[in-house]
């Protein structure tokens, strides 16, 4: 037996848009925002032949379906041509994103390429020079909402020197992805395969090790959430046992959050100079990538008033935006997030004016009453639930009502405050 | 406060009539017209004033119109029972004039009655306290700023903040949504739309997929139909191309063909000599050659032989050759030779004349041997050289001498003058003093220079002494006036010489001083005009300060004056002896010189000692002029003695040089006259002789080796001459005999050279011959040796093969080149036989013809071809277009980011809307539970009014408005209610004034006519709430409906009726 390498990637989601980004993105960052998925994937190829790896597995979600991108098939198809002109194969499942069931345009894929069945669990032996060194399980889900527990078919036959098995799982019922394929580690550990490679979770983990359960996360982030290095493990196999799992960073762009506590911040120059400490921090942390930053303002300062009217955040994005223009690669100020506090003397405001003392009584009281709130619900349902727009706006839930209340309070006695101050 | 009494005296129709009122409510019945409107004018009129004179207004003055007294009196009583009467008549004021009559007794006017009244306003009054229905149906009859200060007090500190924080945050709320806004700078909306738009566009872009899959069916099917098309088109090329090619070899084939048949035509002929025609023409020609150069080379060879033959040489010539030669050489010199004869032969005639010449010159009668043998050696010419030097400085050294004695006689010529002149001098020189007495007259001198001074202040001293002694005499002997006397005298003495001049020079100044400034001033010159002030008068000033002299007095003291006048007197005395002594040293001294003791003596003496200086002098200068004349003449007499001594002995020397002179011409046979510079200038001469004479023997001796060597020659060549025959020996000339001899020579030369190279010529022909005809013999054999190899046996038969050889391998040649290129075109040996067949089949019209049928229809084929490929090219290029297409990601990208916007546009809505919903709710709890008391009051009012319909009166937060509440919660502006309600709104809001006004003073309350248009349900309310309020204050309450009374009496309320007769004045109420 000899040894093999191979590169597993998952959740691809070539050409799928990123969440957020609320605000005019400039044309030349429009453009690589669009181009990114792409160029991770096109990394992923370079890295692929450069490494000269024997195959590379994308355990499902390859590109949305439900997106229809023929931009994006034609891409993967022209990236897979190229790994078979190198010789590399290819073995790809479909997860709930890119079910065998979607819309496909009609393309020619390489004879290296194994795109796996979605009736059963096929396995696809990895020859090299007349001689087998690994098989390859997988399975392609055949519908998106797909929720059989398919990992029970992946079954390890007789003399298989090394079993791989590619799966779109979400294990252990991980909440913030849907329970499609459902798994357990247990499972999978007892599961008879040496190495499982998953997708589905666009975090990357390496679960556990011997037998290796790995999810690479996807190649590029695409939201706020989807933050840090992106890309792909590149496997080594001897002698039947994986000897290295390292992962590989290949998106051009990230996504990080940064924090900026401003508690004690009095001057607006100086809560800006924080941020951008912080951004820069996050620059260099991320490897002088392009970035795409979602500040979130903390901490108890004298600012908070002025931050939490809209005009005030936008007025700091724009600020934060303007140092960011000068930095090669860009930075990019995806959001502002303002949670900072301020300590307000509620009782003093009750005492000194009555009528804010009522205001503040009612608050109080809608805090706490179900009929006041469903009264809240209604009045925001002119927007959330506008005919045109509720597909789009989620309805603010018991949470968003609460911090909805906090907000209003703080805008409504920051007015008073501004106008107290105006005589 | 209530209105107990109502008098008129004049006023509208009432005239002289009174009304009695009682406390409560007093109802007063009255038909239309009955005047109740005028007595509630009445009454206003009296406690706040007629109403003023206006056009406008003036109907509501309610003068009389019959004229008369107008105005009237009202008397109050208030609580405490205390009765106030207030009288208002007269025209004189538009007010009119108001008197008050207090309980004490005591009148007032316009300010009690104000005070009286709790300082009410009189719009209060005529709004709240006495009003018609007029009043009562508008709302601004409340609206004075007294009413307005009870009524909107609700918004408290923060009343105006709080509406500005609504609108605020209105215009927040609505920048992002507003129900039923349509308008562009609504963000949610905006942001909606563009969401939508591009929503349309991702369904659009999403189509791609469907129009790629069938690009690539459309394309596989293309590409089929291509390859179909693509072999039909490659079919019928290759037969266009077949044709093409049977066409292009249908001549080729034809030659083909015909030279196989020429070529069975043809005897075989397998072997042939190797160019064996050109190299038997090659034989022959070289034959020929050889043949036509030995016939040239035998006719040469007899030619040369016969000119040998012909050609005679004289050995005799030749062997006197070198003779003969050097003869020819030597021609030249002796023709040189014999001219130098010639030449030399004058020169000697020339030189003998010269000698001849020298002889005559010199006197000299000299032989040739003579002048040859004259000695020119270096010594000699030395020793004449030095004969010459002699004698020239002996002549020189006697015209010395005779110039010395010249002079030496001129010089003892001037000596003697000068002696005379010395001698005449000498006795003209005048006498000097003699010593002793020049001793005698410096010392009387001296003397006298010492001491004249000292006698002359002898003598000052004396008279000053003598003055001082008469004076002190004087003051010693006269009385004090005398000794005052004196000493005036003595002062002015003083004064007299210095005080005048002094006090004149000082007018004199200041006058200038004023003066000449003042001048220069007039004439225009400031600054001069200043300097010459300043300058005289800082002059004049001095003078003026500095005191007059002499000013001093003197006192009377005698005691001292008689001591100073013995002091002096004996003074005097030691002065006198002094002058004596001198006068005795004066006489010995100056009496030998004939001079006095005076001044005038010494300036003689010091003139007399100048004079005798003078000629001393003179005399010492003339006896050193004598001491000069004396040496002079001694060196005179020492140089005459010299000169002497010089001239013998030069005269000896010039008698020895003279004798040795002699001597020496003597010697060398010259003529002893001759002195040395003649015979110098003589001797080149000798030298020249001597050259000429050396010269014409040299001349003599060259010509007889040269005429020897001509002699020689001659002779020789002569005897050659005659040995050869030569008749040219007899000629006379030397040149031409050896010109003859060697020109024969020549002659005899060439010939000989001739013979030599003639024979040369012969053998050389000869050699060619034989070489020649040998190879003439070599080729004879080689053609023989070439027919044989060509199997022919003479030339002609040689020449036929040669040519039917030629002809067979030449075509041989054509005919596999024409098959190697039908073979070519055949496509190979395999396709011959076919191809042969088809040449055979078909004549070139045919093959022409078919060719132009197969290009049309490819052409055709390749069209077709041709429009599959565009369309291919387009499916492709869709096809890359849509795969490489960014649009739909774009447009994803675009519809993601705008969601977040509309998101995040929500929220920052939401917390707009949420604010501004909790800002609302509060204002409108505060406003429930804030309102003012006047409003709570006339809340309730109203509520008691409307049989409890409406439950509420609000003024909205800060402002300056009323609102309803009804039973159901609605709230309303009253211009939304109906006018009976409105009318009992604010009616209700009267009474809570009044009860407000309550608090300072309970004015009566005047109404007139107010229940018209309230339905009978509400005016029993209204008649309800009355009496209620008519328990607290008094009420005249005028009606023209009879019913309100009885309304009254149902309700058993307690009220006191009162009804006009309004047509006949009545002068005393109806009661009951």
């Amino acid at each position: 037996m000899s040894s093999f390498r191979f590169l597993h990637a998952a959740d691809l989601h070539l050409d799928s848009p990123f969440r957020g980004l609320a605000g005019q993105l400039p044309e030349r960052i429009a453009r690589e925002v669009r181009r990114s998925t792409f160029a991770a994937y096109e990394r992923l190829v370079e890295l692929a032949i450069s490494e000269r790896v024997d195959f590379v597995i994308v355990a499902g979600d390859v590109y949305d379906l439900a997106d229809r991108s023929l931009t994006a098939q034609v891409a993967f198809l022209r990236g897979l041509e190229k790994l078979a002109e190198h010789g590399i194969r290819a073995y790809v499942s479909h997860g709930n994103h890119d079910p065998l069931d979607g819309a496909q345009a009609r393309l020619k894929w390489p004879e290296t390429v194994h795109i796996f069945s979605g009736e059963t669990v096929e396995s696809v032996p990895f020859v090299r020079e007349g001689v087998e060194l690994a098989r390859v399980y997988g399975r392609s889900y055949p519908t998106a909402k797909f929720k059989e527990r398919i990992h029970r078919d992946y079954v390890r036959e007789v003399d298989v020197p090394f079993a791989i098995g590619v799966l779109h799982t979400n294990l252990d019922g991980d909440s913030g992805h849907e329970a499609y394929a459902p798994s357990s580690r247990a499972e999978l550990a007892a599961g008879g395969m040496d190495y499982w490679a998953l997708g589905h979770i666009h975090k990357r983990a390496v679960i556990q090790e011997r037998p290796h359960i790995v999810y690479p996360g996807n190649l590029q982030g695409r939201s706020r959430k989807e933050t840090g290095a992106k890309g792909c493990y590149l496997v080594e196999v001897s002698q039947g046992k994986v000897d290295g799992c390292v992962f590989h960073e290949l998106a051009p762009i990230r996504w990080e959050k940064v924090e900026v506590d401003l508690t004690g911040v009095t001057e607006e120059a100086d809560a800006l100079e924080r941020a951008e400490e912080q951004i820069l921090l996050a620059r260099e942390n991320g490897g002088l990538r392009p970035l795409l930053v979602a500040v979130e303002v903390t901490g108890h300062t004298e600012l908070h008033r002025s931050l939490k009217r809209v005009e005030g955040r936008d007025e700091w994005t724009q600020a934060l935006q303007e140092i960011a223009d000068d930095l090669r690669p860009w930075v990019w100020i995806e959001s502002v997030e303002v949670r900072t506090r301020e300590e307000i003397d509620r009782d003093a405001w009750r005492e000194s004016d009555p009528f804010l003392g009522d205001f503040l009584r009612l608050v109080e009281e809608m805090r706490e009453s179900p009929e006041l709130r469903s009264e809240l619900e209604e009045l925001l349902g002119t927007v959330y639930k506008h005919p045109k727009w509720k597909k789009h706006l989620g309805t603010p839930g018991d949470e968003r009502l609460t911090e909805l209340l906090e907000e209003a309070e703080d805008l409504v006695l920051a007015l008073f405050a501004e106008r107290r101050d105006a005589l | 406060m209530r209105i107990e009494r109502v008098q008129v005296y004049g006023f509208g129709e009432w005239q002289d009539v009174e009304w009695q009122f009682e406390p409560g409510l007093n109802v007063i019945l009255g038909r239309n017209e009955a005047g109740k409107t005028t007595v509630m004018a009445f009454v206003r009129a009296v406690l706040f004033g007629f109403e003023r004179r206006s056009a406008q207004a003036l109907h509501l003055r309610y003068e009389p119109r019959g004229g008369g007294g107008y105005g009237g009196a009202v008397t109050l009583v208030d609580a405490a029972g205390a009765r106030y009467r207030i009288e208002r008549t007269g025209t004189s004021r538009s007010a009119g004039d108001v008197r008050v009559y207090l309980p004490d007794g005591t009148t007032g006017g316009e300010e009690q009655v104000h005070l009286l009244l709790g300082k009410m306003n009189d719009k209060v009054f005529k709004n709240i306290f006495a009003f018609g229905l007029t009043e009562l149906q508008q709302l601004e009859t409340l609206q004075t700023e007294e009413v307005n200060g009870f009524l909107y007090r609700a918004g408290t500190g923060s009343g105006l903040s709080i509406l500005q924080v609504q609108k605020k945050l209105e215009g927040l709320e609505e920048s992002y949504f507003k129900k039923g806004g349509k308008s562009k700078q609504l963000k949610l909306l905006t942001t909606g739309k563009s969401l939508e738009r591009e929503q349309d566009t991702i369904l659009d872009l999403q189509r791609e997929n469907e129009t790629y899959n069938r690009c690539v069916r459309d394309l596989q099917a293309v590409e089929g139909r291509i390859d179909e098309q693509t072999r039909l088109v490659e079919a019928g090329e290759e037969r266009v191309k077949r044709q093409d090619v049977l066409l292009q070899q249908e001549e080729t084939y034809e030659a083909w063909r015909e030279q196989e048949r020429r070529l069975q035509a043809l005897p075989v002929i397998a072997e042939f000599p190797q160019d064996g025609v050109a190299r038997l023409e090659q034989l022959l020609e070289r034959r020929r050659e050889v043949e036509a150069e030995i016939e040239g080379l035998t006719a040469r060879e007899r030619k040369e032989s016969a000119v040998l033959d012909g050609l005679v040489v004289r050995e005799d010539v030749l062997a006197a050759q070198e003779q003969i030669l050097r003869l020819r050489d030597q021609v030249p010199l002796v023709r040189d030779r014999v001219q130098s004869l010639r030449e030399q032969s004058v020169r000697i005639e020339a030189l003998d004349g010269a000698l001849a010449q020298f002889r005559r010159v010199t006197g000299l009668d000299w032989e040739e041997e003579r002048i040859a043998a004259f000695d020119f050696s270096f010594a000699h010419k030395q020793a004449l050289q030095e004969q010459a030097e002699q004698e020239r400085s002996l002549r020189e050294a006697g015209n010395g001498w005779a110039l010395r004695e010249r002079e030496l006689r001129e010089k003892a010529e001037d000596l003697q003058k000068r002696e005379g002149e010395l001698l005449e001098r000498q006795e003209a020189l005048p006498k000097v003093m003699s010593d002793e007495e020049r001793v005698q007259a410096e010392d009387a001198l001296n003397w006298l220079r010492e001491q004249l001074p000292r006698a002359e202040s002898l003598r000052q001293s004396q008279e000053h002494l003598a003055e001082q002694i008469s004076r002190d005499e004087e003051l010693l002997g006269g009385t004090g006036r005398t000794a005052a006397k004196s000493t005036f005298r003595m002062g002015q003495s003083g004064r007299s010489d210095a005080k005048p001049s002094f006090a004149m020079e000082k007018w004199v100044l200041a006058a200038l001083a004023v003066l000449l400034p003042l001048i220069l001033l007039v004439l225009g010159s400031l600054l001069p005009a200043l300097i010459v002030f300043l300058v005289l008068g800082a002059l004049a000033a001095l003078k003026w300060r500095t005191p007059a002299p002499g000013k001093a007095s003197s006192g009377d003291r005698a005691s001292m004056l008689r001591e100073t006048l013995a002091g002096n007197r004996a003074h005097f005395e030691r002065l006198r002896r002094e002058q004596d002594d001198l006068q005795a040293q004066a006489a010995r001294l100056l009496a030998p010189h004939g001079l006095a003791f005076v001044r005038e003596s010494l300036r003689t003496l010091e003139e007399r000692l100048r004079r005798d200086d003078e000629r001393r002098q003179d005399r010492q200068r003339w006896e050193e002029q004598w001491r000069d004349l004396i040496r002079d003449q001694d060196v005179q007499d020492l140089a005459v003695a010299r000169l002497n001594r010089d001239k013998d002995a030069h005269r000896r020397e010039r008698d020895a040089w003279q004798a040795s002179w002699t001597s020496w011409l003597s010697e060398r046979g010259l003529p002893t006259e001759w002195t040395p510079s003649l015979t110098e200038q003589t001797l080149p001469e000798i030298e020249k002789a001597r050259d000429a004479v050396r010269q014409k023997r040299e001349g003599a001796k060259l010509a007889a080796g040269w005429r020897d060597f001509v002699d020689n020659l001659e002779r020789e060549a002569r005897t050659l001459a005659e040995r050869l025959g030569d008749k040219a020996a007899f000629s006379t000339d030397l040149s031409a005999i050896i010109h003859k001899l060697s020109s024969c020579l020549q002659d005899e030369e060439r010939k000989a050279s001739q013979r030599a190279h003639l024979t040369d010529k012969l053998s050389t022909v000869r050699d060619a011959l034989q070489e020649k005809q040998n190879l003439l013999r070599a080729h004879l054999d080689a053609q023989a040796q070439l027919f044989r190899s060509a199997d022919a046996a003479d030339e002609e038969t040689f020449r036929r093969r040669a040519a039917q050889f030629a002809e067979r391998t030449r075509r041989l040649d054509e005919r596999d080149r024409l098959h190697a290129i039908l073979l070519r075109s055949a496509g190979g040996e395999a396709a011959w036989v076919k191809f042969c067949a088809e040449m055979e089949a078909a004549d070139a019209d045919q093959r022409r013809e078919a060719l132009t049928a197969e290009k049309v229809r490819l052409a055709e084929l390749r069209a077709v071809l041709q429009g599959l490929q565009e369309e291919k090219g387009s499916l492709k290029q869709k096809l890359s277009s849509l795969e490489t297409s960014e649009r739909l990601s774009e447009a994803r990208q675009n519809h993601r980011q705008l969601t977040a916007r509309l998101e995040r546009e929500a929220d920052e809505w939401s917390v707009y809307a949420v604010a501004r919903h909790l800002l609302q709710r509060t204002m409108g709890i505060y406003e429930r539970e804030k309102q003012p008391a006047v409003i709570k009051r006339a809340a309730d009012y109203f509520r008691r009014l409307t049989e409890g319909r409406y439950t509420g009166v609000y003024v909205p937060l800060g402002d300056k408005r009323i609102e309803v509440e009804r039973q159901d919660g609605h709230r309303f502006e009253p211009a939304y209610l109906s006018r009976g309600t409105v009318e009992q709104l604010y009616l209700a809001m009267r009474f809570a004034l009044v009860h407000e006004y309550r608090q300072s003073v309970a004015l009566p309350l005047v109404l007139d006519d107010i229940f018209v248009n309230f339905d009978p349900e509400r005016t029993k309310a209204a008649l309800r709430t009355l009496v209620e309020i008519a328990g607290e204050q008094q009420i005249l309450f005028f009606t023209c409906h009879p019913h309100i009374s009885g309304c009254l009496r149902e309700m058993r309320a307690e009220h006191h009726l009162l009804s006009f007769e309004s047509s006949e004045h009545a002068k005393t109420p109806y009661s009951v």
